[in-house]
């Protein structure tokens, strides 16, 4: 299988004054189109450090990240934007709506952003959240959505450009059981549907079973995987 | 496309209708006090502007308008005579006090109403050609604001001299007070000094030498100064500023500056308040220039709703102090877009605090609760 991204040797250690702390120490893991990997650890082990290198948020000190192939080490800011724009969706923890906007145009901005617009940018706003189970809240603001439904119109804007990979950052942290287990098993069905690959960071055991590659942080490094299922 | 400075503006309407009145009230004392400049200044200058002009012949040293000026009246023969000259006519000045019913501060305006470069303009009723009759008057319908009593044909006072209405006019005024026109004879009998008149203007022929006639000019009379119409012009202005309208500039200044200050506060609070949105934007892959778009287009559009709220304003208070005392300001289109580029530049000026804190926001922050 191609890789749609990867993480090779990657460190972060932050700098201040004397003293230094490594939030990921020589990191490395590849994600591939229709695989869902979940990355455990427990508080502060790196995770969305990590997360933050892989979205190209952040730099790594040490090591390369390639999505697409395409080494983002030596892309400027505006190529990163670009890259996040088409190739790379997030879902966040507390969901990260723009409270100003409806469902609908929450999601619209994401595909504005990457060049469509007007009716075709609606339609397929319509659609996606038609499929994520909104085609009845679409004009509802996020202060009416309850906390399943804002992550359903956050998974929504992340698949909105169809892009290579998924990167959630303990997308159930706010939701109860039930709610949580839904919307990861419809990330990982949709995403994988769509050929993209999808990382999970979690501190959540139950929806261990979503992954076919779990991944275990601690302190920053690597320190298990298992593959759930076969390549 | 959706328009996220437009969403964010209409998202919170309160918020949005203050920072509209508040920057409309800026622009109300921008735009009003700009208007009143230009309408002072203009009515000011309307009888240079209309005499159609080149040259004017005042006192030595009183080269505008507002001045008291004492030419004499052996000036005006010996501008006819000069070669390139179409024709020159003379001009008193005044200020006197009109009674009907009660008394009013006039500017009276002494003219020959034969000769055409000082002529009455918006004539309504009656016939200025009748000035050339002894003791009659031409009166500005402002003049007879509010009163009932004064027709065309009845008799009023002007300096305690009795004179008969033979034409009512309408805008005929400075900024302060309406004209009133009598003859260069009435005027000599009523105001005086005898033998002198206030000022004279000159209009020559299609090629004179304009130069030449003004040296001529000068040479032939003592004691008088000889300006070209626009010099004329400027001159009085600036006088009109030096007595105080210049005062003007500090409300407009204060305008600007009131204005500047709404749009900075209300543009940085309202980023610092969205800063995370702004973060989720770039995370979503917005470029810096699309964070710049976006806080651009907030500044710029309050400015215009509030612009346009102001403008309404600024025409209404005009009508309002146009109705109670006469004074109107003047707000030509060039003058009103000049004054919308500058809000503009100002909103532009006033975002650059809230462009460098939303584009330089770390997006990793998406990332925190």
């Amino acid at each position: 299988m191609d890789e749609l991204l990867s993480v090779c040797d990657v460190s972060k250690i932050y700098r201040n004054g004397a003293t230094s702390v490594t939030a990921v120490n020589h990191v490395s893991l590849d994600v591939r189109a229709g695989e869902v990997i979940l990355i455990l650890g427990p508080s502060g082990s790196g995770k969305t450090t990590l997360l933050s290198i892989m979205g190209c948020l952040l730099h790594p000190t040490h090591g390369e990240v390639l999505v697409g192939g395409q080494n983002v080490n030596q892309l400027s800011d505006g190529e990163l934007s670009r890259l996040r724009r088409e190739q790379i969706g997030f879902v966040f923890q507390s969901f990260n709506l723009l409270d100003f906007l409806t469902a609908r145009k929450n999601v619209e901005v994401a595909l504005n952003l990457a060049g469509v617009r007007g009716r075709q940018a609606r339609k397929r706003a319509t659609e996606i959240l038609c499929r994520v189970g909104l085609g009845h809240r679409l004009d509802f603001f996020s202060k009416k959505l309850s906390g399943g439904e804002k992550q359903r119109v956050s998974i929504a804007r992340a698949l909105a450009n169809n892009p290579q990979v998924i990167l959630a950052d303990e997308p159930t942290g706010n939701l109860d059981s039930t709610a949580g287990r839904t919307v990861v098993d419809l990330m990982a069905k949709l995403a994988c549907q769509r050929g993209s690959g999808v990382v999970i960071v979690t501190h959540d055991n139950r929806i261990l079973d979503v992954a076919d590659r779990v991944l275990y942080l601690s302190d920053g490094s690597l320190v298990d995987e298992v593959a759930q299922r076969p390549a | 496309m959706v328009s996220i400075a437009r969403e964010i503006l209409l998202h919170d309407k309160l918020r949005f209708g203050i920072t509209v009145v508040s920057l409309g009230f800026a622009i109300v004392m921008m735009v009003y006090d700009v208007g009143m400049f230009f309408g002072v200044t203009g009515d000011s200058v309307n009888l240079i502007d209309r005499a159609h002009a080149e040259l004017w012949v005042s006192e030595e040293g009183e080269s505008h308008l507002n001045a008291p000026s004492l030419v004499p009246d052996s000036a005006l023969g010996k501008a006819r005579r000069l070669d390139g000259v179409h024709q020159a006519c003379a001009l008193d000045y005044s200020i006197g006090n009109l009674k009907i019913g009660d008394t009013r501060q006039v500017e009276v305006i002494g003219i020959d109403p034969a000769c055409p470069l000082f002529q009455p303009w918006q004539v309504v009723e009656g016939d200025i050609g009748e000035l050339w009759r002894k003791d009659t008057i031409v009166v500005d319908d402002l003049a007879l604001r509010g009163i009932n009593l004064a027709q065309l044909r009845d008799v009023v006072e002007l300096d305690g001299r009795e004179m008969r209405i033979v034409a009512i006019t309408h805008d005929n005024k400075s900024f302060s007070y309406p004209y009133v026109y009598i003859s260069l004879q009435t005027f000599e009998s009523v105001i005086g000094p005898p033998d002198h008149y206030s000022f004279v203007a000159v209009q020559l022929k299609p090629g004179a030498d304009q130069g030449q006639i003004t040296r001529r000019l000068a040479r032939a009379n003592s004691d008088i100064a000889v300006s070209r119409a626009q010099e004329f012009r400027l001159s009085t202005i600036m006088a009109l500023i030096a007595q105080g309208v210049g005062m003007i500039f500090v409300i407009v200044f204060v305008g600007i500056l009131v204005g500047m200050l709404t749009i900075t506060l209300t543009m940085y609070t309202a980023t610092m308040e969205r800063l995370r949105d702004f973060a989720i934007l770039k995370a979503l892959g917005a470029t810096r220039w699309k964070i710049w778009g976006i806080v651009l287009e907030q500044a710029i559009t309050e400015t215009a709703v509030s612009f346009g709220l102001g403008l309404a304003a600024t025409l209404g208070v005009d009508y309002f102090v146009e109705t109670m005392s006469g004074i109107r300001g003047r707000f030509p289109i060039s003058v009103l877009t000049g004054c919308f580029v500058i809000m503009v530049l100002l909103a532009i000026l006033g975002s650059l605090l809230s462009i460098r804190k939303a584009t330089r926001v770390d997006p990793v922050m998406v990332f925190r609760a």
